[in-house]
């Protein structure tokens, strides 16, 4: 397992002055594997994920991708680009360039692909995410659904190792919601490693491979879905579960 | 008033659009009296000024006693053009301060035309290079475009070459100020803080005065800066202390995700600042900029004080000729107009970009 293990997550501890936001956190992600990361909130599913690309530091723990030790290679943006994609609660497009730029962007930029190919880049992956009609739009133009579209093609666009979901479907209404995950399954089934922190039960329990259920900074309870759902061991994930299931 | 619009607009036949205005100016006595009153006196003010103006003005005269009394004496403007414009640049070479002058306005024209809109960065070189061009021109010292030393610059040319080179200068001084007043490191942001204080706290007369008396006190014997660096110097700084509180305004303005995201795609710190951060800032305070460089092209006449004849300088100083004592009124005229339309072009051209830029992002739609 360990061998094949793309992203290690190993005793990760971060305060915030004298507040543990995280308590030694510990995973790992294989190679193809969608995980979806759940706890309630404050638990730190969201800082966990920003410590895996390093938009976060921390204060003990190891976090590696691909081999590549995140905490000393933190200040080399563009390296970490492309073995860690992001995907945002609030999209965060850039607003003044059009939806076929904001994917090429990066290629051209820091992949140094001639404007051409960089085109080519965009114009697949949008049309991969079902909106090739909209290439010259800008992203107010759009949906919030078709905005976290051109977000998710604008981080596949870096062709990263592993993708993060930030809580990718929490700001749209909710007959959007399907449109991005099912972009999200499709990803998953192309062989894509995803990192999900999501509220989607129904999404953790079709799609993922494994659930980790974090509470107060550690990780509480991992399992298959099935079991996690079905029977889970810990009384917080039984409480957590009465929760978000009774909705 | 609101209710008499409504009223008359309901009870006029549809197709006749004057009626409404013609109730709105006479629709009682009273209102219809005061209408005549004033269009009287504005269409005798405006006669009186065409008539002083053009139809009774003497354009060219040898003298103030050449021209006829009741009429505005443009012979004053007409006679010493060449000075007001180019300075005291020989004549021969008179078609280099004139180059200087064109060079604006076509860069004006291409940027604000439609066809040239492709070539943005086009546009932001020559933005870049024609106070460059123009300085070079002013200086000459190359086969075909002998030197000719400062002393003999001024006019309209001079003030053109300063404020274009001050403001170009001042832009990206006016930016890294900005960046670093937001640096984490407390020394670097103090450091600009000071510096932006500093400058912004003082009259630019002050400044001038100081360049003036100061500077060659503390520079060593023998050591000289010309006038004109001077000015262009003092007015860089000054305007780059505005310009950087301008600036920073923008930074402010880009919401924290944008740079997360640019940060997670691996953008680093200089690509998120060119292609992220400053098009979304800088477009954000593209009115408070051209604001500052308005200001800047005003700004330019406090140069006097380092004893260059710029625009209004030189005017000044012809109108103590004797021949043509009694003339200040044609030549402030003739000054606030020329000022006024370089000004006016300015903030057309700002107009221009900012409504380009809100009808590609669709907030306009024309």
């Amino acid at each position: 397992m360990s061998g094949s293990a793309l992203v290690h997550v190993s005793d990760v501890c971060k305060r915030y002055r004298s507040q543990e936001v995280l308590t030694g956190v510990s995973f790992q992600v294989a190679r193809g594997e969608c995980v979806v990361l759940c706890g309630p909130s404050g638990s730190g599913k969201s800082t966990l994920l920003r410590c895996i690309n390093g938009l976060e530091d921390w204060n003990s723990g190891e976090v590696t991708v691909d081999g590549v030790d995140i905490a000393a290679n933190a200040h080399r943006r563009g390296h970490i680009g492309q073995l860690v994609g992001m995907v945002f609660q609030d999209f965060n497009l850039f607003p003044h360039l059009t939806v076929l730029d904001n994917v090429a962007l990066g290629p051209r930029v820091l992949l140094k692909e001639p404007s051409t190919k960089a085109s080519a880049i965009g114009h697949e992956l949008l049309e991969r995410v079902g909106l090739s009609g909209h290439t010259h739009k800008y992203p107010y133009e759009l949906s919030g659904g078709q905005q976290q579209r051109v977000a998710i093609a604008r981080a596949l666009a870096m062709r990263p190792k592993v993708m993060l979901f930030d809580e990718p479907t929490s700001a749209l209404d909710p007959e959007m919601v399907k449109e991005v995950l099912d972009v999200m399954r499709e990803l998953a089934a192309s062989g894509m490693t995803m990192i999900c922190v999501t509220h989607e039960m129904g999404f953790a329990r079709n799609v993922a491979d494994r659930v980790v259920f974090l509470t107060d900074g550690c990780v509480c309870e991992t399992g298959q879905p099935g079991d996690f759902f079905s029977c889970p061991t810990t009384p917080q994930a039984v409480k957590f579960l009465s929760h978000v299931l009774a909705r | 008033m609101g209710i008499t619009t409504d009223s008359s607009s309901k009870s006029v036949s549809p197709g006749s659009a004057v009626s409404p205005l013609l109730r709105r100016y006479f629709g009682t006595p009273g209102r219809g009296l005061l209408s005549v009153l004033l269009a009287t006196v504005w269409a005798w003010a405006a006669w009186a000024l065409l008539r002083w103006a053009i139809l009774d003005a003497t354009w060219i005269a040898e003298d103030r006693s050449g021209c006829a009394p009741g009429g505005a004496c443009w012979a004053f403007v007409v006679a010493r053009i060449d000075q007001f414009l180019f300075g005291f640049y020989p004549p021969d070479e008179h078609w280099r301060p004139a180059l200087i002058l064109v060079l604006p306005v076509v860069l004006f024209a291409v940027a604000v035309s439609d066809r040239f809109q492709s070539q943005r960065q086009m546009i932001g070189a020559a933005i870049v290079l024609v106070p460059i061009a123009s300085l070079a021109l002013l200086v000459g010292g190359v086969p075909g475009m002998p030197h000719v030393p400062a002393d003999k610059w001024g006019g309209l040319a001079l003030t053109i070459v300063i404020a274009e080179t001050s403001f170009v200068a001042s832009m990206p001084f006016a930016v890294f100020l900005a960046l670093a007043r937001r640096s984490q490191m407390p020394v670097i942001s103090m450091l600009a803080t000071g510096f932006i204080e500093l400058w912004r706290g003082l009259p630019l007369v002050a400044i001038l005065f100081m360049a003036v008396i100061l500077l060659p006190l503390v520079l060593p014997p023998g050591f000289q800066i010309g006038r004109v660096e001077m000015a262009i110097t003092a007015l860089t700084i000054y305007s780059a202390a505005y310009l950087a509180e301008v600036v920073r305004g923008g930074l402010q303005a880009v919401p924290v995700g944008q740079l997360r995201a640019a940060s997670a795609l691996g953008f680093g710190y200089w690509r998120t600042l060119a292609y992220i951060t400053l098009p979304q800032a800088l477009g954000k305070v593209l009115p408070g900029i051209v604001n500052s460089a308005i200001a800047l092209v005003k700004d330019t006449s406090y140069v006097m004080i380092v004893g260059l004849f710029d625009f209004i300088n030189i005017v000044t100083a012809a109108l103590s000729d004797p021949k043509w004592l009694g003339s200040p009124t044609e030549a402030y005229l003739f000054v606030a107009a020329v000022y006024w339309l370089v000004c006016f072009g300015l903030s057309r051209w700002g107009r221009s970009i900012e409504i380009r830029s809100a009808r590609a992002r669709g907030v306009v739609r024309s």
